[in-house]
């Protein structure tokens, strides 16, 4: 797909075809973002800019047949390096990398190759890349792609021109999540703020599953706690798979009620189609105490992933979050 | 479309042109021309300011035919055979991609051999702390005693990762970062040359962006060029390093002073759906602090904030003043931290949020981790109260337990008076000048608040005729009554609730009474030792009422077996 059919990213499009049109496209480049906005689309977009015989206003024509070819993955030109079970080691890097960038591209004008994602590479793989960044042969590009950026090396990030992807604008998100699933706008606001303006999570939170276990989640804040704190750890226990998830929808709950209880915006709300259950909801409760909850959720997300007592953790939030303000 | 990017464009051809590793140069400068040039170097120091690049220059005059003053003269056969990098006796091995043993063999072999053309046969190994430790071993014999005519340079970004017994057969060099300024000047000349024409400022947000590293800096700038052609603006430099306008920040930060939550929440808004990349604003954020605690401990003569806009300057000045220094630091801890997290969290708008929302709703935002810091010790001091004072009650009698008992009383009650308790926690010197004027507004208030209580009872009404209000602050209220009778009956539990509550009516704040009675009738209890039988018996008589002794007793069921009075302990009890 070329440039000119991505979603948003208007401002990285914009500068990956100025440098193609003035011809000065660097040989390494660092795409980051969060998941899902767009960085593997792009990255696919740019080799075609640079393989495609007849690209216009730097971008490629997407209809001939090296485009074709990049978007099938089937272009000798053009390599993708991906793990090889849990990372890319200095063997694929051998491999695939520094014998191939020496020889002369075969049917484009530019070897290409993708890291994704670049933080999976070990440290030996990133470090033998280094010379390869820093002084690469003739029509060689490189592109990194990685949402944990800061892991990566330091040497490694100095030799790419960075290009920031970022979440999509709201509303953005939003008209393009009412055309494509046709939800309300309620709805579909609800999900890109939900996401953070990832496309690829919004759709995945309105699929059906994840619509119950959040109906699941709210419906028992909002009448909280009608359970003992003991009797609801022990239930969400149960539920490990989606307790990471559920801890998201109560700390984005509490949140809407933070952002209510300082007399924000109601646009600011992330929970749009529950606008009224919060309305009532704010009354009950003080910022302090709600600032209080918000924080614990937080900390609890952080613990999980820790690899904490998970029976422990669960007494902990849901004792704490029915405490009276 | 061989496009070379300006790092390796502008890669320095003599030593003149290295920026700012002036030791580095000096020191070498001078071995060159001394003619003692040693057998091994060793370059370490951060990415991008120079150690290939010097390793490089090093062959270069070591090899060249007729250097000046250290400097390599650039036009003869061996300068341009070793830019052009086809010298045979300047090798450059890349230690991460041939860093195992073998790699070490074949470099023994090759030093062997003496130089085809050059004088010295330069052997640059770079990032050399990938070698493996066999690969390092094997070299130590030759590193320490090569053949004549050998040079060896290892350049690394990570010299602790390099084994000791290497270090010591080398000559170190730790390479620094680069200045700030010095960046600036760097690029100003190659702009120049490029036809670039560019915004002084604009140079100064991309020298600090590079923190130091003069690659990344040049890195920048080839892609601020890229997106807006021969005209450079500062805006453009914002964009594309996906920075935040300061503008944001002295608005964000007045938000946060004047308490307007809606307004921060607003601005995050805006921020995020202009795509503003949250963990970038966050580090940007922490150093906008860090510029106002420099404005709050040096001000602005020391031309701290010389490399500001004057209009920013101006709002980081005003700003500075508004907090004390521990609040500011207190606030550069509270941002690092969000800063931490913000990294492995999915939703970083929400973390932003919430700290911001913390310092706007924090007290005084001076003291907020104190006080939070305080209020938490005095949490775990009342979760175990229980057990203290019942050990201390077997041990010694109750009579000890008031002074401890006191905070396990508030604690009792809940949280809520736990908050209450904050004020007085925190009274600062603002509270201390208000003292005088709430104790005439009690003052003011009281003939009403004695009829009320006679409507309620008229025996407390008769008891309060004499008394004075000597002092009062918010929630604490301080009594004196004309004789000990009245004040043993006001120390009555009916009696001190009721007036209590009254007070709590009329001042909408829980309110405690503070008792005693003129000095010259009698003494007060804490100045000294009760006199006499008398004073004992009417000393044990208060005690017994005291609320605080009777609810210790109704807790934990104990009984009065006698009482003493602690001669320095303050309180009546």
């Amino acid at each position: 797909m070329p440039f000119s059919g991505m979603a948003g990213q208007t401002q990285a499009v914009a500068f990956l075809r100025r440098s193609l049109q003035h011809g000065r496209a660097a040989h390494a480049y660092l795409f980051t973002g969060p998941e899902g906005v767009g960085k593997r689309t792009a990255a696919l977009s740019l080799a075609q800019a640079l393989n495609c015989p007849s690209p216009q206003a730097g971008d490629a024509c997407g209809v001939c047949l090296a485009c074709r070819k990049i978007q099938e993955a089937i272009h000798p030109d053009v390599h993708w390096i991906v793990p090889d079970g849990q990372n890319i080691k200095i063997e694929q890097i051998r491999e695939h990398m520094q014998r191939e960038a020496f020889l002369k591209p075969l049917e484009g004008r530019t070897k290409f190759f993708g890291i994704d994602p670049a933080e999976a590479l070990t440290t030996e793989a990133a470090n033998s890349l280094l010379k390869l960044l820093e002084e690469p042969p003739q029509d060689v590009v490189v592109v990194l792609l990685s949402n944990q950026p800061f892991l990566l090396l330091e040497t490694v990030r100095s030799r790419c021109q960075e290009v920031r992807f970022h979440p999509l604008a709201r509303s953005v998100l939003a008209s393009w999540l009412g055309q494509r699933l046709g939800c309300s706008a309620a709805e579909a606001e609800t999900w890109a703020m939900l996401s953070g303006g990832r496309p690829a999570e919004a759709l995945r939170l309105a699929d059906a599953e994840h619509q119950e276990l959040r109906g699941r989640v709210l419906g028992m804040l909002q009448h909280f706690p009608q359970e003992d704190w003991a009797v609801l750890a022990n239930r969400w226990e149960e539920e490990r798979a989606d307790l990471g998830e559920a801890l998201e929808y109560m700390l984005t709950w509490y949140r809407d009620l933070l952002v209510l209880a300082h007399h924000g915006d109601p646009e600011l709300v992330w929970n749009r189609d529950q606008a009224d259950m919060l309305r009532q909801a704010v009354a009950k409760e003080g910022a302090d105490s709600l600032f209080a909850k918000c924080r614990l959720l937080v900390d609890t997300m952080d613990a999980l992933k820790k690899n904490m007592n998970i029976q422990l953790l669960l007494e902990n939030v849901f004792m704490q979050l029915g405490r009276k303000a | 479309m061989s496009y070379i990017v300006m790092a390796r464009k502008w890669r320095p051809r003599n030593f003149e042109t290295l920026v700012g590793q002036e030791h580095v140069v000096r020191t070498l400068k001078n071995a060159i021309q001394a003619n003692r040039i040693s057998h091994a170097y060793l370059f370490t120091g951060p990415r991008g300011v120079g150690k290939t690049t010097t390793a490089r220059l090093l062959a270069k005059v070591a090899n060249c035919l007729s250097p000046v003053e250290g400097e390599p003269c650039n036009h003869c056969v061996r300068c341009e055979e070793i830019q052009a990098g086809s010298a045979t006796d300047v090798i450059e091995i890349d230690a991460a991609s041939n860093g195992l043993v073998d790699d070490a063999r074949e470099l023994r072999e090759k030093v062997r051999y003496a130089p085809v053309s050059c004088r010295y046969k330069v052997i640059v190994i770079d990032e050399v702390h990938m070698m493996s430790n066999a690969a390092f071993n094997a070299l130590l014999k030759t590193l320490e005693e090569p053949p004549a005519h050998t040079i060896f340079i290892l350049a690394t970004t990570e010299s602790h990762k390099v084994p000791a017994t290497i270090i010591s057969r080398c000559q170190r060099f730790d390479f620094r970062r680069i200045p700030e300024r010095e960046i600036t000047e760097r690029l100003a000349v190659m702009a120049a040359a490029e036809g670039v024409s560019i915004q002084e400022e604009a140079l100064h947000v991309i020298a600090r962006g590079a923190e130091g590293s003069l690659r990344d800096a040049q890195s920048l700038f080839d892609q601020i060029i890229s997106f807006s052609g021969t005209e450079v603006k500062t805006e453009d430099v914002v964009t594309v390093l996906g920075l935040v306008d300061t503008q944001v920040f002295i608005a964000l930060v007045d938000a946060v002073t004047a308490r307007k939550a809606t307004e921060v929440l607003r601005i995050v808004d805006t921020l995020v759906n202009s795509g503003a990349d949250l963990r970038l604003f966050m580090k940007e954020w922490v150093e906008y602090w860090r510029q106002l605690v420099i404005a709050r401990v040096a001000g602005r003569q020391q031309g701290n904030l010389e490399h500001l806009p004057s209009n920013v300057a101006e709002a980081v000045e005003r700003q500075s003043l508004v907090f004390s220094l521990e609040e500011l630091l207190n606030v550069v801890k509270l941002a690092a931290a969000t800063d931490d997290e913000l990294r492995r969290t999915q939703h970083p708008r929400l973390l932003l949020e919430l700290l911001l929302l913390q310092l706007c709703s924090a007290n005084r935002l001076v003291s907020f981790e104190t006080l939070w810091g305080e209020l938490q010790a005095m949490e775990a001091r009342v979760a175990k109260m229980p057990a203290a004072v019942q050990s201390q009650a077997d041990q010694e009698g109750p009579e000890e337990t008031p002074p401890v008992a006191q905070p396990a009383c508030d604690g009792e009650e809940n949280a809520a008076s736990a908050v209450a308790g904050e004020p007085a926690l925190v009274v600062d010197s603002l509270e201390e000048l208000d003292a005088q004027s709430y104790v005439e507004t009690v003052r003011e208030i009281w003939p009403a608040m004695v009829q009320t209580i006679g409507q309620k009872n008229r025996r407390v009404q008769a008891l309060l005729r004499d008394v004075v209000i000597t002092a009062a602050e918010e929630g604490w209220v301080e009594l004196t009554c004309a004789s000990a009778y009245h004040l043993t009956g006001l120390e009555k539990e009916e009696a001190r609730k009721l007036i209590e509550t009254v007070f709590e009516g009329q001042l909408g704040k829980q309110t405690r009474l503070q008792l005693k009675h003129e000095e010259k009738s009698a003494p007060l209890p804490e100045e000294g030792l009760p006199r006499g039988a008398d004073r004992q018996k009417e000393f044990e008589d208060i005690s017994h009422k005291e609320p605080l002794v009777q609810k210790t007793l109704e807790m934990f069921g104990g009984q009065i077996i006698d009482i003493l009075q602690k001669p320095s302990a303050g309180g009546n009890k």
